[in-house]
């Protein structure tokens, strides 16, 4: 069935031997030195002064609190059955400035809170190729902090603090000044922004769980050309802020309980060329705030029972809302603009009051999905109180037949009959 | 008579409720950290080493998450409908002290929450204490804003 022609045996023939060789060769340099209370170094610098390069440090289970622990040699640093280290509240931890660092399997405590230093737990500084994996950090200042490095990946952490330092706290994962990195699968809670990027390019968001964080769940600053993907991001103090970049691509993602007077799904400011697809927000005071956005294509969105679906802010021009579900949200959209530069095409509107005749799944009459009430309120918050009242409902019939403050352009031609899988 | 007096009265009366409105609301008010949001970038303020306060001619209080933000804010208002502008003192977090006589500094090693790194001190004492273990470069308010005019376009 599967016959491998002769260069494809050659080439696979070569490939095992160069494995074999790679391998055996690094069994006979690499070495293990074996640190803890009963081993040959009783801690963690000390293994880490007498390694070369290529060596892996084997860390039996423990306390260990060493001030400041310096990684200058590309080594690997495995804890067996998670060893505590400690930063006894008042300096970093460990500090990695070399290539090619692994750190895996270690319980991280208590880094430092200082009013300069942004202290980490773990701190990759200036490094290449570096991974940090299956690690678990609590009350920590900052848990990982990457700055100027490349190409480095963070995977399966589980970051906690607790927000009692409340504005005190620091951020879960920090990226500054970096590229290529990868932040996957990552559990994070109680810091002030669960994932943090300024200056990030090119990196790679996926899988992460972020609760209960003081301010954002996920928060980019100016990182251009990022993606995230399949994360959660549930009850934090604000929701995600997406800010000050261009192509952003945000799929699959679920907002969910982000409540509060300036509490957001998802906030986005001066966002341009990004893609917003397949997310899910649910119950959100405000699902997507838009504010100075351009060309943003939002597609295959479910927006369910938040308070304000879209909040489209009068500076936003040229996005594209297409095939998105709106099921029960008290508004729609809401604008502070009489004006519209963008497109609403094809949506589910639960609250569509029209019919479908020819049976071709498209209501017959266009949706207005701004009411009149929804732009009073944008332009005057406390006559929210007069929600769901009478006269409130009665104004609405009225403008949607006239349209006199709602923006008239800003409409759905073709709203889908039916919820869009 | 009585009338005159009655006109008076008014006038006093008139003028006590213009005193209570130009009175009222020149110094800052404290900032909810943690749920007020920047009105320059929207950004919950959370760090109160560097909030920023606006107060308008007419008392009104914006609030700000950094000095970038107060002063990118700033350049929008006309300079005679603005009252005072304050910052927070780097050392004294939640203390404000007036733009205009703070000393500033720009250090890679203090970060802003907007990113250019801009913290604020009441004198150039305790500015040079912490600008020993950071480093950067002292600024005046002025070439503050003129720093963030710049760097923001």
């Amino acid at each position: 069935m599967c016959r491998i022609n002769g260069s494809d045996k050659i080439d696979s023939i070569k490939l095992i031997l160069v494995f074999f060789v790679f391998v055996f060769y690094n069994q006979l340099s690499a070495e293990i030195l074996l640190v803890g209370a009963a081993q040959k170094y009783h801690n963690i610098k000390l293994g880490i002064s007498v390694a070369a390069a290529g060596d892996t440090i084997l860390v039996s289970s423990g306390f260990y609190s060493e001030g400041t622990i310096t990684l200058t040699k590309s080594i690997t640093l495995l804890g067996k059955d998670f060893p505590t280290i400690s930063g006894d509240n008042k300096n970093e931890i460990l500090l990695v400035k070399a290539d090619g660092v692994i750190i895996k399997g270690f319980s991280f405590l208590n880094a430092g809170l200082s009013f300069i230093h942004d202290n980490a737990a773990i701190k990759l500084d200036g490094v290449k190729n570096c991974r940090v994996e299956g690690n678990k950090f609590s009350n920590n200042f900052f848990g990982i902090y990457l700055a100027k490095s490349n190409l480095c990946q963070i995977v399966n952490n589980e970051i906690s603090a607790s927000s009692i330092r409340e504005t005190y706290s620091g951020n879960g994962i920090h990226l500054w000044y970096c590229r290529d990195i990868t932040i996957k699968n990552n559990h994070i809670s109680g810091h002030r922004d669960g994932i943090y990027l300024e200056f990030a390019r090119k990196s790679i968001i996926q899988n992460n769980y972020s609760e209960n964080n003081v301010r954002y769940g996920l928060h980019f600053m100016f990182s251009d050309s990022c993606e995230y993907s399949n994360n959660t991001f549930i009850k934090n103090g604000a929701g995600v802020a997406v800010m000050y970049t261009h192509n952003v691509t945000m799929t699959d993602n679920r907002f969910e309980q982000n409540w509060g007077g300036g509490a957001y799904g998802l906030l986005l400011k001066e966002i341009s060329n990004s893609t917003i697809e397949n997310n899910y927000f649910y119950k959100n005071s405000s699902g997507i705030y838009l504010e100075g956005c351009t060309r943003i294509k939002s597609s295959g969105n479910s927006f369910i029972e938040n308070g304000w679906a879209i909040r489209l802010m009068a500076n936003s021009m040229e996005n594209i809302f297409k095939r998105n579900n709106f099921i029960g949200n008290t508004f729609d959209i809401s604008t502070n603009s009489i004006k519209n530069y963008n497109t609403f095409n094809n949506n589910y509107w639960s609250e569509y009051k029209g019919y479908d005749l020819n049976k071709d799944g498209i209501g017959d009459v266009p949706y207005h999905p701004v009411k009149l009430f929804s732009v009073i309120t944008e332009r005057n918050r406390p006559t929210l109180i007069l929600l769901r009242s009478f006269f409130v409902e009665l104004l609405d019939i009225a403008e949607n037949i006239f349209p006199t403050l709602t923006p008239e352009t800003l409409i759905d031609n073709n709203p889908a009959m039916r919820k869009i899988l | 008579m009585n009338f005159l007096i009655k006109k008076i009265m008014k006038g006093i009366c008139f003028l006590i409720f213009v005193a209570l409105l130009v009175s009222c609301q020149k110094s800052p008010e404290p900032i909810a950290y943690g749920s007020d949001e920047c009105d320059n970038c929207k950004m919950t303020i959370s760090d109160p080493k560097f909030g920023a306060e606006l107060i308008n001619s007419k008392g009104k209080i914006y609030r700000f998450d950094s000095a970038e933000c107060l002063a990118s804010f700033g350049k929008e208002i006309k300079p005679e409908e603005i009252n005072s502008e304050w910052v927070s003192n780097f050392v004294i977090p939640g203390e404000f002290i007036k733009a205009d006589a703070a000393v500033f500094l720009i250090s890679d090693k203090i970060k802003s929450p907007m990113g250019l790194n801009i913290s604020a001190f009441s004198n150039h004492k305790s500015l040079d204490e912490v600008r020993a273990i950071s480093g950067g470069k002292p600024l005046n308010w002025k070439e503050v804003q003129l720093y963030v005019q710049n760097q923001w376009k």
